[in-house]
């Protein structure tokens, strides 16, 4: 009985280990630790089970079967090893070749660009719900066969929550669409590279314009300043308050935009360092100086957003209507009534947009924007054939402007208002040649302008609702010629259609369902009796 | 060489002797043609549709009709020689051994490398045979259509890698079995649980699960069905296959001083 203990404790060995490298596998943290006991105790068992089998053991050993077969279990192994790593190096040096006309499944060429200028190691920590793994991997394989310096980690923050509290990851998760009823994921991905560090929070699957994006802002050694006119009521950047423009100095910041703030009056220029100048919700008009300078700025390639505060705010805003006349803007002295706003549960004096020109700015805007107490600023009719002028957003049908604001009356008058669709801001590019000769790049420059109707939708209580931060931050990159501000289009399929009558479908029918495996089993009847006679 | 084509071609002429080849390629046919027409339809009723909703609200969405029918129909096929690419298999060697055949193969002046590619090709060229039979209802693509001929090359690329590794893996089965229905059921139960073993992946560890997802033989298809040819995908093919006739040699070598 003792002996066919022994001789059967080698097979309870193998067993406890078996159970100990299902422990050592268990994705329960801590668990690891507890998977020695079993191994030990299989490995000293099987040690034991085989020591009462030693003679046997021997003998087995010495055939000639015996040694042939362990020398073709080694020889599979080792080719099993050298597949192994065939593979491997494989998948680490992946080249892909789209076969499809459209290269649905290929990055664009902008994104490749980019992708082959990276000279160090990148990665990219994907946090998502495993659900989402898939589309995610697809699309960064996509960038690693590019440049072997990209990798990446797909991390489940539920799985790994001190990973994802390292970096600060919140956006994360399942929820459902309450339009379509299908399931949306959500996630984070962590750009890496050089000591610096790139966030892109990702609604749905990621798109390759994110990555992109976010790859051309991590490459950048140095940033793009932003400053902030002062010296006449404008909102600051550094007030904290609702009105304040804290938030919005937040976001640049954090877009690895530098903020910085202007006095014109003692600056006497726009410094040649800015990207964008902001004129936001003056309550006192600039000097003519102030304006020649901006002028000049404009003229040599800068970026303008002036936000004018409606005559109703409180302190009135400066329409700077003359000044804009010239850049073919054409400044409302009137304030935006939208009943729509109350289908909302707002006030009529906080107009609404939905409707969004076709620009660059607003091209995938598919969210609302409001705009509490507006002015119209609209296009001017094209008198200036070196000015371009479009509008960039306008109110629904059930508004309009009225001149009449100091009457709490809230009610259109056609032979004072003007009906809406009112526009709320236009965009205005002059173009003005290439660079001069000095420099290396003979790049096209151009003046940008983007004037809008207020300001108070960009202030601290309002910046982080609806879609008003981002049509903040889209103008600012827009006019900051930021190329990371890029839009790479989502690839659609082309469109196939196949034209086959009723007949012709059924006709095909027969032939995929009878005539061509009726045919197969007549040839194999044909060769049966053939055989047979 | 002469050897190997020799030994396909009397594989090949026993194959489409015994009504088996037959039962199985008019099988095959029919219900891959049931399928393409299920599929081609659905496809079709979509695009319309699409045309509906496109002239009432406005938008696009353009539909690839030929894209999608092709994918549908490689993933269909798929599972179908999961099924099928068993019985294509199991009498390669089994038959062999049942008969006592084997040992007079196994005496002939061939090498045991140049009975196992024979045999393999044999089996493959089969296989290639019910790939041509179910691509001719695809051909009505080409006539209805205009299809990207892409993503045809490189779907069909991947199917044909994908039909030699399970072909290889079920010859090695043969090897081991006189017995052609269990020969039959091992090669699916292996191809089975490589189909199903990412699936594993979810009980271990990260690292763990990207290795037993890489070994799932569906999951490297998919970028071939996308129209997209990735190197990765390729060699895990070709080194399982490599690997299923390495295991058939070793086998059939072992025979000899098995007894």
């Amino acid at each position: 009985m003792g002996k066919t203990l022994l001789r059967a404790a080698d097979l309870v060995g193998l067993l406890l280990i078996m159970v100990g490298l299902l422990i050592r596998l268990s994705p329960r943290p801590g668990m690891e630790k507890y998977a020695w006991v079993p191994i030990a105790l299989g490995a000293a068992l099987v040690l034991v089970g085989l020591a009462a089998k030693y003679q046997e053991i021997l003998k087995w050993l010495r055939r000639r079967s015996t040694l042939l077969g362990v020398n073709s279990l080694v020889s599979v192994f080792i080719v099993l090893a050298t597949l192994g790593a065939v593979n491997y190096i494989g998948k680490n040096h992946e080249k892909r070749f789209d076969m499809t006309k459209s290269r649905l499944n290929s990055l664009s060429d902008q994104s490749i660009t980019v992708v082959k200028t990276i000279d160090k190691k990148l990665e990219i920590k994907a946090f998502f719900p495993e659900a989402g793994y898939r589309a995610v991997r697809d699309l960064l394989t996509q960038y690693r066969s590019q440049n072997p310096n990209i990798d990446f980690q797909l991390v489940d923050p539920d799985r790994q929550p001190e990973l994802a509290s390292t970096y600060k990851v919140t956006n994360y998760g399942v929820r459902r669409d309450p339009r379509t009823g299908g399931t949306v994921l959500s996630g984070t991905m962590v750009l890496l590279y050089d000591k610096r560090e790139e966030k892109v929070e990702v609604q749905g699957d990621p798109q390759e314009e994110q990555i992109t994006s976010a790859l051309i802002r991590v490459l950048k050694p140095t940033s793009k300043t932003i400053y902030f006119l002062t010296g006449h009521g404008e909102k600051s950047v550094d007030q904290q308050e609702q009105r304040g423009y804290s938030v919005a100095k937040s976001a640049l910041e954090s877009e690895r935009f530098t903020v910085k703030v202007l006095n014109l009056v003692q600056e006497k220029k726009v410094p040649e360092d800015c990207s964008t100048l902001v004129v936001a919700g003056s309550t006192s008009a600039p000097f003519g100086d102030e304006l020649n300078w901006i002028d000049e700025y404009l003229n040599r390639g800068g970026g303008v957003l002036f936000l004018l505060d409606s005559p109703l705010d409180n302190p009135p805003g400066v329409s700077l209507a003359d000044y804009l006349k010239k850049w073919n803007v054409d400044v409302g002295d009137n304030v935006v009534v939208d009943l729509r706003s109350r289908l909302f549960g707002g006030n009529p004096a906080i107009p609404i947009v939905s409707k969004y020109g076709i620009h660059k700015i607003t091209e995938k805007f598919d969210v609302m924007t409001f705009y509490p107490l507006a002015r119209s600023v609209g296009p001017l009719s094209d008198k200036n054939p070196e000015l371009r002028t479009e509008t960039l957003m306008e109110t629904s049908a059930d508004s309009w402007a009225t001149m009449d604001y100091k009457n709490p009356q809230v009610r259109f008058d056609p032979n004072r208002d003007r009906k809406g669709p009112i526009p709320l801001g236009v965009v205005v590019t002059k173009d003005l040649g290439p660079a001069g000769s000095t420099t290396a790049d003979a790049k096209p420059r151009s003046a940008r302008l983007v004037v809008i109707g207020d300001s108070d939708f960009a202030a601290n209580g309002n910046f982080q609702q609806a879609g008003n931060g981002n049509l903040f931050m889209n103008s600012i990159s827009w006019l900051a010629q930021d190329e990371s501000f890029i839009s790479i289009r989502a690839k659609s399929p082309e469109d196939r259609r196949t034209s086959f009558t009723q007949s012709q479908g059924l006709l095909l029918q027969l032939f995929s369902m009878g005539l061509l495996p009726l045919g197969i089993l007549s040839i194999g009847i044909a060769v049966w009796a053939r055989r047979r006679g | 060489m002469r050897n190997i084509l020799a030994i396909v071609q009397r594989e090949l002429r026993a194959y489409f002797v015994s009504p088996v080849a037959y039962v199985v390629l008019t099988a095959f046919t029919f219900i891959s043609g049931f399928f393409f027409t299920i599929i081609l339809f659905d496809v079709d009723k979509y695009a319309r549709r699409q045309v509906e909703q496109t002239a009432r609200f406005g938008g696009s969405s353009p539909v690839d009709v030929p894209g999608l029918v092709l994918s549908s129909y490689l993933n269909t096929l798929q599972v179908l020689l999961i099924f099928v690419l068993p019985f294509i298999t199991m009498s390669l060697f089994s038959e062999e051994k049942k008969r006592g055949t084997i040992e007079l193969l196994l005496t002939t002046p061939l090498r045991d490398v140049e009975t196992v590619l024979g045999k393999f090709l044999s089996g493959f060229t089969f296989f290639l045979i019910m790939m041509a039979a179910s691509f001719l209802p695809m051909i009505s693509m080409f006539i209805f259509s205009k299809p990207d001929v892409g993503p045809f090359m490189a779907g069909y690329l991947g199917i044909v890698l994908f039909g030699a590794a399970l072909i290889s893996v079920g010859l090695f089965v043969s090897t081991l079995t006189e017995s052609q229905i269990i020969s039959a059921i091992l090669t699916f139960v292996v191809i089975l649980f490589f189909w199903l073993i990412n699936a594993l992946g979810s009980f271990t560890t990260s690292a763990t699960r990207e290795v037993l997802e890489y070994l799932s033989i569906v999951g490297h298809m998919d970028d071939f069905i996308k129209g997209v040819v990735s190197t990765p995908h390729v060699i895990f093919y070709l080194t399982l296959m490599t690997f299923g006739l390495f295991l058939t040699y070793r086998s059939i070598e072992s025979l000899r001083w098995r007894g």
